[in-house]
């Protein structure tokens, strides 16, 4: 008698306690729910916030930019000469600021897997010469050479807006950072994969920044290199979204006094690994599904 | 002399566009929100349309969702124009309605929008 008492006390107190745990979990469990609503109403304000950002900040600027663009080009006729370097300054100006609010508005839709790719097979020399030609009038306002020293013909497979904007910062620094000299742009290849190969006679950088170089908000110190102004976000950006593509940047060897080269990877056309990367973009749901839109030049 | 409808809802950008344009020979149209934009290209079918998508009245997309449902509409070549971010669900969006190209304004100035835009009537 006294022990079915006791199973009874026992089988009471065991319902009691399988009934509080369903209790705990189901409260834990709406909890869950709770945080992870909570969470996606954060990831949609940060994206609306994001869209507002970009579109209230870019389109004011963007402006500034277009009309002292069309000014200097003599949409709006002739211009006396002593207006044309002030407003060469207004135009640089407002694209440095463009550029600004683009790197850190990459780094969000990065980090937030938002970026998408539109792989395409192309030849390093298409894209790299038009870059070059871009840069050439601040290489020769800063009185140093950009030159181009072999074919690139090999095709690649990347996004071709994006190598631009990668080589327009590779090359574009080492336009900037360099005094004397000039900046030589070449080609190389390795396996799966083909290089560009950015070569300057620069200030060069000690080993201590060349350890910050590809970290976020990190600028590489030094009085001359502390005049040029930036995030300090573009070669972090520029490697992530690379190594996106399958290929890589990286800093192959710097000397202060002597110059820096950097180099750009991607895979070869064709290649495993240029079959693996789009295979790899296309599960993680990261290419574009059309060649034209979504490019944003 | 080639057509060009621009639906803008910023006043300056509007006419910064505006200008370029007719400098280059254009005849221009402007629409300063989406509904009347619409209204524009189906009465004056315009060679060309150079659509913003954050718009009052009428968004952009949905200007494209309603031109490609017009007979004259489905061809037109339309240029999206816009300072956002065509990430996810907005470029899946766009894409559906095949516009012919999409530039991010603060990227490009109005020297490379004309030069896309003669490219493209060239190509006709």
């Amino acid at each position: 008698m006294g022990s079915e008492i006791l199973y009874f006390i026992f089988g009471i107190g065991f319902s009691i306690l399988i009934y509080a745990v369903v209790i705990i979990l189901r409260k834990i469990n709406l909890k869950s729910n709770k945080v992870q609503k909570i969470d996606k109403n954060l990831d949609q304000t940060k994206d609306e916030f994001i869209s507002f950002v970009s579109h209230e900040l870019r389109s004011p600027m963007g402006a500034v930019k277009g009309l002292a663009s069309m000014m200097l080009k003599g949409d709006y006729g002739p211009i006396p000469d002593r207006f044309r370097q002030p407003l060469t300054n207004v135009y640089v100006s407002a694209e440095r600021q463009i550029r600004m609010i683009n790197d850190i508005l990459n780094i969000s839709r990065f980090q937030s897997g938002r970026i998408r790719y539109t792989l395409l097979n192309f030849s390093f020399e298409k894209v790299t010469s038009e870059v070059i030609e871009t840069l050439q009038p601040l290489a020769k306002q800063r009185r140093i050479t950009l030159t181009l020293n072999s074919d690139g013909k090999t095709q690649v497979q990347g996004d071709d807006i994006w190598v631009r904007q990668i080589l327009e910062n590779i090359i574009g620094n080492a336009v900037k950072f360099t005094e004397e000299g000039g900046v030589t742009v070449s080609y190389k290849e390795e396996g799966d994969m083909a290089f560009v190969i950015v070569e300057d006679t620069g200030v060069g950088i000690d080993p201590y920044n060349q350890k910050k170089l590809f970290i976020k908000f990190q600028q590489v110190g030094g009085s001359l290199l502390q005049k040029t102004i930036g995030t300090g976000l573009g070669l972090y950006i520029s490697r992530e979204v690379a190594r996106q593509m399958g290929g890589d940047v990286r800093l192959e060897k710097s000397e202060v006094g002597k110059g820096s080269t950097f180099v750009l990877g991607l895979p070869k056309s064709g290649s495993a690994l240029a079959i693996e990367t789009r295979l790899r973009l296309e599960k993680e749901m990261l290419l574009t599904l059309n060649n034209n839109v979504g490019k944003e030049k | 002399m080639k057509t060009v409808l621009i639906i803008e809802d910023d006043q300056i950008i509007l006419e910064m566009y505006r200008d370029k344009f007719q400098v280059s020979n254009f005849g221009v149209i402007t629409a300063l929100n989406g509904e009347d934009g619409l209204a524009a290209a189906l009465r004056h079918h315009p060679d060309l349309v150079l659509l913003d998508l954050a718009m009052p009245k009428m968004d952009g997309m949905t200007v494209m969702q309603k031109l490609r449902d017009d007979q004259w509409g489905r061809s037109v070549p339309v240029i999206i124009l816009t300072n956002l971010n065509l990430d996810g669900r907005l470029l899946e969006e766009i894409i559906k309605n095949k516009p012919t190209y999409s530039l991010m304004k603060a990227n490009t100035t109005p020297e490379d929008v004309l030069e896309k835009a003669n490219g493209i009537l060239e190509r006709r």
